[in-house]
């Protein structure tokens, strides 16, 4: 007997936190992290309505399951390569300050 | 107030006190530590949601996998940032307050709209129909099966991807 809203407000409270610290750390691996929280939150959000439009509908509604699997999925698929991103460049640069990593800059 | 409200109550606050300890804390490894706490209470939102592949999912693949990857990555890294230096850059003061003005406008409208009459109450079907009905249209042509196996193909690329980057181009001096 939850209300709705509550799910809502915990992930935009969720995402919010996740949104500092993916604008606000240096070091790169804790913006991945940061990156991490802000999906759980859209999943949380997902999964929510998913809920609501089933009790609703009376019925299983999969795409909303198929929503939060393929953000799951995208996940796993960005923090391998961004992990890889991060390891390769610290090999080059001797660095994982976000900052720091500037060859592109013009 | 039943019994589920106190545990959702409860449940939220330690994600989100362990996800501002995950933003906040000095000691990377630590706030990566703090991070397996919020995704197992985010597991547990997901349990109360009847979403209960998801909270599995939310286990194997979160706090399995992911959240080894990134401890790995910290330790491979660890000692060139080192523990005391400030870990927060010098506009976290703007930051905070942009997203502090994100998040109180979201919850007002929220709090304003129809939506926050509606409660979430048990569904009708019980034991494993969602899963089942999940998993055939996971595989229906009808359905979902491109994106399934293009989901699939985005693995593999990553994967392919993955080693290639962090590959040793050159040889490596310290083979």
């Amino acid at each position: 007997m939850i209300p709705l809203s509550w799910y809502l407000i915990l992930a935009a409270v969720l995402f919010s936190v996740g949104m500092f610290g993916a604008i606000s750390r240096k070091n790169a691996v804790a913006v991945l992290i940061s990156i991490e929280l802000m999906l759980n939150a859209v999943n949380i959000n997902i999964l929510a309505f998913w809920h609501y439009h089933s009790q609703s509908l009376g019925y299983t509604e999969i795409n909303g399951l198929v929503f939060a699997a393929v953000v799951i999925i995208a996940a796993a698929a960005e923090v391998a390569i961004g992990l890889a991103i991060i390891i390769a460049v610290y090999r080059l640069r001797k660095t994982v300050v976000a900052s720091d990593i500037n060859v592109l800059k013009g | 107030m039943t019994p589920l409200q106190i545990v959702f109550i409860l449940v939220s606050l330690v994600t989100i006190l362990s996800a501002i300890f995950v933003v906040s804390l000095r000691k990377i490894f630590h706030a990566a530590l703090w991070l397996i706490v919020t995704l197992m209470g985010v597991a547990i939102i997901f349990a109360l949601l009847e979403a209960s592949f998801f909270a599995a999912v939310q286990i194997l693949v979160y706090i399995g996998a992911i959240a080894i990857i990134l401890i790995f990555a910290i330790m491979l890294t660890r000692n060139i940032m080192s523990d005391d230096e400030i870990q927060i850059n010098r506009s976290w003061g703007i930051v905070m307050l942009l997203v502090l003005i994100f998040a109180v406008i979201f919850i007002s409208q929220l709090s304003s709209s129809a939506v926050i009459s509606t409660t979430l109450v048990p569904l009708e079907f019980q034991g494993q129909e969602s899963i089942i009905a999940f998993g055939e249209g996971l595989l229906d042509p009808a359905g979902y099966a491109l994106p399934f196996e293009l989901a699939s193909l985005l693995l593999l690329g990553a994967l392919v991807g993955g080693v290639y980057i962090a590959m040793d181009k050159k040889g490596g001096e310290n083979k």
